[in-house]
């Protein structure tokens, strides 16, 4: 009798066992995506050559453990339990702080350690960059604006985890910059200090337990003092709104649990209710002058827009440049790629240029535009569009894989791909003294980081030191690349990363050059 | 394949375990064997094929050492002998060889020799290790060779040992291959199937997050390195490798069992060893028997003068370290063992006598870390640049995540105090009595609850969502 119910019961079991498969293949339970954004495997594509070489089953086992049934119920259990028992977050940006207030942690070693520091030259650089870009701006009767957003941790650094109590920092690329725009003569915002004010008597939370970002509302008392501002500066009235007090709510809108959301738990850890402001556009100002509004930022600008009243407020032909990577219309209409914009053109017929970044992306900021306005303000009208009139070309290793800049691994340079697309062309940005730089589809240079040990990241907004290269002809096909330090890129035969650490120019020192020609 | 991956654990473990319970007896070896190849290939399907032939050669060997008597005997096993480790010795051991060459040409100012590297086939250490105790059974007559080369494939490519062990001789499974159907039973295959649970848990929950934290301390640059994170860092390792490979032992075992094989044990509460040879007898039980029943030995065991009795020790010890690995460092921690198993031998244990069981456990448990730290670094001028920063006792507030903690906290006392409340208690002498429908439902849900937490974990370690929202 025993072992009759001995069976059943290990036949229960590896019922249990069979169904993530029988999920897997039938899909019968609907079930709920995982909150965040990440890039699924794709399921690779069998071949004997791949099977022999040991890539195809990599890849499937990758691919199998983002497919299998019922898998977002076990993440959102693993992470609800790590969450009760230790405040773990399976994140490597995320940390909980005390009280459950969740920060990113690039973002606080940056604000409360001065981590990630850019330097005072690369800084002033920026800002010479910024200069003439408003300059230039100002010729064509616009206005720049440098916006400057806080940290959640500047704001309220008493939540902090406990091992950032006694941090402390000499220099921080915040300071650097406010003195930057005061020397420079650049009109700014600095919201920063404005917020750190503002938070102790604030009737409604600046930031929320759960988000990365300014609360929506924070977002809104932000949008009054940029607009604010910019009226300031512009004789004719622009159209405006009232606030019709605020809206409770138990669930989060926008962006406002947007670090909560990335833990997928199965429970909320905001305690009290989200607030919400009404804003309502003035009817009657609709009539008033429209100005052209170009914003270049990141994130947090978002929330702004999510209001949905700055649509009203500025030009039809205002745009949102997110990172400068892609452009938003100020209406909820889908983006499009930065390469169908003439940026030289928009910039200068712009009524205001505004240029924000948080404390936390000003290592990026701002992200690319002013290098790409001051290459190519003076050159051929016809070489505006980014990544457009480029020699554009792909690097064939030794291996004979594609030379890859593969965001979706902290932009690591890698010659593993089979075929040529996007992230494995790249275009030539001619220097001074045969110098190159590297330019990827994502608008990002190659770098020799001597700090990861010569190897070549495709991490860089700027051009400095460490981005430049000199190509050496080898053949009518054949180049090889030497880095700053002195070294040739050398694909590393066992990572397939490309490193500068070689000093002779051997077999993995050549790469196949494919010139794609002009786009 | 491991078996702590998602594909292992949801795809082939439940598929393969139904099918083998529902065929009939017969069937059972042909397709364990015929999964097992495929577990293999899966993982070194360029490999397969050498794998394969190698087997065919050892069988006729075997045949052959069996069917002959005084030298021709003594000639199959030297044949026998030199083949496998040839094997060996080419495919894990020939890049160390010529780089080690290479930079002696070097230092002699001659060119280095270009050479085409050999990638190393997972599991070779063990397959080797088992052929060997094929031949070497067979030619000490301990076992006649199996008639059957589809039993003797599943001896070589039983998937539950083939790629970690344990190292099982072939004299203590040769009896089960040929005839397991009392050992087939429904308590075995729950008892198997909570081992392997075991084991899974030991690796994903307590293994994993110390390997982590390992990992990131002996990467760190030696002037980042403080003495508290160096010890930090050692301490997690110790506990990782122990969690890691025991936990891969029981999960091996555990497997093993749900077919009915009942594999010898290779782990017993390593740490609470109070000297270095007691250590042997605990970690690695499989390695070591195997050493001393083949190597040992066959060198003259302790039938020989003391001086080479020392002698065939540290040989013994260099080549075990040597086996895990083609690096200086393996071969370092190897020696550091062999010199204190001689040391034992000597003194150590006569004069550690007086001083306590508690006191000698913590003495050799500090051995054994620092053993650990050359076992870990990547050259052996690091693993005394670490131990250096271990030494120098420059200690700083170290911010240790809660999580961290608590696995540091669980594996000490599962390794320290666990041992003492369930001493002589082994899964094997539990597949004596016969689990009752209460117990086994228990097992059962405890089963399913590692599972599920561990499938989770597995899957969750390599979800990592940014924000980058509307874009």
């Amino acid at each position: 009798m025993g072992k009759i119910w001995k069976t059943i019961l290990l036949g229960l079991l590896l019922a249990i066992l069979w169904t993530p498969l029988l999920q897997r293949v039938s899909g019968i339970f609907n079930e709920a995506r995982l909150k965040g954004a990440y890039i699924v495997p794709e399921r690779p594509e069998f071949s004997v050559d791949s099977f022999l070489g040991g890539s195809f089953q990599k890849k499937y086992e990758a691919y199998e453990n983002y497919s299998f049934g019922f898998r977002p119920f076990l993440i959102k259990l693993k992470n609800s339990l790590d969450f009760i028992l230790y405040r773990d977050i399976d994140n490597t940006d995320l940390m909980a702080g005390k009280n459950d207030v969740l920060y990113s942690r690039g973002s606080a070693d940056r604000t409360m350690w001065g981590k990630y520091y850019n330097g005072r030259e690369i800084n002033n650089n920026t800002l010479a960059k910024i200069k003439f870009l408003k300059e230039k701006v100002e010729s064509g009767g616009g206005h720049l604006i440098a916006l400057m957003v806080p940290s959640k941790e500047s704001v309220m650094p008493e939540y902090l985890p406990s091992s950032y109590d006694h941090a402390k920092h000499e220099n921080s690329d915040y300071e650097d910059f406010i003195a930057g725009y005061e020397r420079e003569g650049i009109s700014y915002i600095d919201l920063c200090s404005y917020f750190r004010k503002l938070y102790p008597q604030s009737k409604y939370p600046l930031f929320t337990k759960t988000g990365f970002h300014w609360s929506t509302y924070g977002a809104s008392v932000a949008q009054d003092t940029i607009l604010k501002y910019c009226q300031s500066l512009l004789t004719l009235p622009i159209p405006y709104y009232e606030r019709k007090g605020v809206e409770f709510s138990d669930t989060a809108r926008f962006a406002d649990a947007d670090f909560e959301d990335l833990m997928n738990l199965y429970f909320s850890i905001q305690q009290s209710k989200y607030v919400y402001p009404k804003l309502e556009i003035v009817k009657s100002s609709l009539s008033n002058h429209r100005p052209k509004v170009i914003i270049i930022g990141d994130s947090f600008f978002w929330q702004i827009k999510d209001l949905r009243k700055l649509v009203n407020i500025f030009s039809d032909d205002s745009k949102y440049w997110y990172y400068f990577r892609k452009s938003f219309p100020l209406s909820d209409e889908a983006g499009s790629d930065m390469k169908f914009l003439d940026v030289v053109q928009e910039l200068e017929s712009a009524d205001f240029v505004i240029l924000e970044s948080s404390m936390g992306t000003l290592g990026e900021f701002p992200f690319g535009v002013t290098e790409y306005f001051q290459e190519h303000f003076e050159n051929d009208k016809q070489m505006r569009s980014i990544n457009g009139k480029r020699e554009q070309f792909n690097l064939k290793a030794a291996n004979g894989k594609f030379v890859c800049a593969d965001i979706s691994k902290n932009n690591i340079v890698i010659a593993d791909r089979e075929k040529a697309a996007g992230w494995e062309t790249f275009s030539i940005l001619l220097l001074p003294d045969n110098k190159c730089a590297i330019y990827t589809y994502e608008n990002k240079y190659f770098s020799a980081e001597l700090g990861g040990q010569g190897e070549i990241t495709a991490s860089r907004y700027k051009i400095a030191g460490w981005e430049t290269f000199t190509m050496i002809k080898l053949d009518s096909n054949h180049v090889a690349l030497r880095a700053a330090n002195g070294k040739y890129l050398a694909m590393d035969e066992k990572s397939l990363r490309l490193f500068a650490r070689a000093d002779a120019i051997g077999k993995n020192e050549k790469f196949e050059f494919m010139q794609k020609g002009s786009k | 394949m491991l078996f702590s991956s998602t594909l292992f654990l949801l795809y082939f473990l439940p598929v393969f375990l139904t099918i083998y319970f529902i065929i009939p007896a017969k069937a059972k070896n042909p397709f364990t064997l015929f999964v097992s190849i495929v577990f293999f290939a899966w993982g070194a399907p360029k490999f397969v094929f050498v794998l394969a032939a190698a087997v065919m050669v050892d069988f006729f060997i075997a045949q052959f050492i069996d069917k002959s008597e005084g030298k021709r005997r003594v000639t199959f096993l030297t044949i026998g002998v030199v083949f496998n480790v040839s094997v060996l010795l080419y495919f894990k051991y020939f890049n160390f060889f010529m780089d080690n060459a290479n930079s002696l040409f070097e230092i002699m100012g001659m060119h280095a020799v270009s050479f085409t590297r050999v990638a190393l086939p997972i599991g070779i250490s063990f397959f080797v290790f088992h052929e060997l105790s094929y031949i070497i059974d067979v030619y000490r007559r301990v076992k006649p060779p199996m008639k059957n080369i589809v039993n003797y494939g599943l001896y070589i490519f039983l998937f539950p040992q083939l790629i970690a062990g344990p190292i099982i001789r072939f004299s203590e499974i040769a009896d089960q291959i040929n005839d397991r159907k009392f050992q087939d039973t429904v308590d075995n295959r729950i008892l198997g199937l909570f081992r392997f649970a075991i084991g899974l848990a030991k690796k994903v929950l307590i293994a994993n997050v110390l390997g982590a934290e390992a990992d990131t301390i002996f990467k760190l640059p030696y002037e980042e390195l403080s003495s508290t994170s160096a010890w930090i860092g050692a301490l997690c390792y110790t506990f990782q490798i122990y969690f890691d490979f025991s936990g891969y032992s029981d999960m091996a075992i555990g497997i093993a069992r749900t077919m009915g094989f009942i594999f010898p044990e290779n782990f017993n509460h390593p740490y609470i060893s109070q000297n270095i040879t007691e250590f042997w007898r605990r970690w690695h039980m499989s390695l070591s028997r195997w050493m001393r029943d083949y190597l040992y030995i066959s060198l003259g065991g302790n039938k020989v003068s003391v001086p080479r009795m020392y002698l065939n020790l540290c040989l013994v010890f260099l080549l075990s370290g040597f086996w895990h690995g083609a690096q200086w460092t393996f071969i370092f921690w190897g020696a550091y063992h062999g010199l204190f198993l001689v040391l034992d031998r000597l003194f150590l244990i006569k004069l550690t006598e007086r001083i306590g069981k508690i006191p000698r456990i913590i003495l050799t448990f500090f051995i054994t870390v620092i053993g650990w730290v050359f076992f870990r670094s990547e050259t052996i001028s690091q693993a005394f640049q670490f131990l250096r920063k271990m030494g120098s006792f420059s200690f700083e507030e170290l911010f240790l995540t809660p999580h961290l903690k608590t696995v540091l906290i669980a594996a000490g006392s599962l390794s320290f105090l666990v041992p003492f409340f369930n001493s002589g208690k082994t899964m094997a002498a539990e597949s004596v009595l016969a689990v009752s429908v209460g117990r086994s439902a228990m097992k059962i849900a405890v089963i399913l609850v590692i599972m599920i937490i561990c499938v989770g974990e597995i899957s969750g370690s390599s979800f990592n969502p940014f924000i980058y929202f509307k874009f």
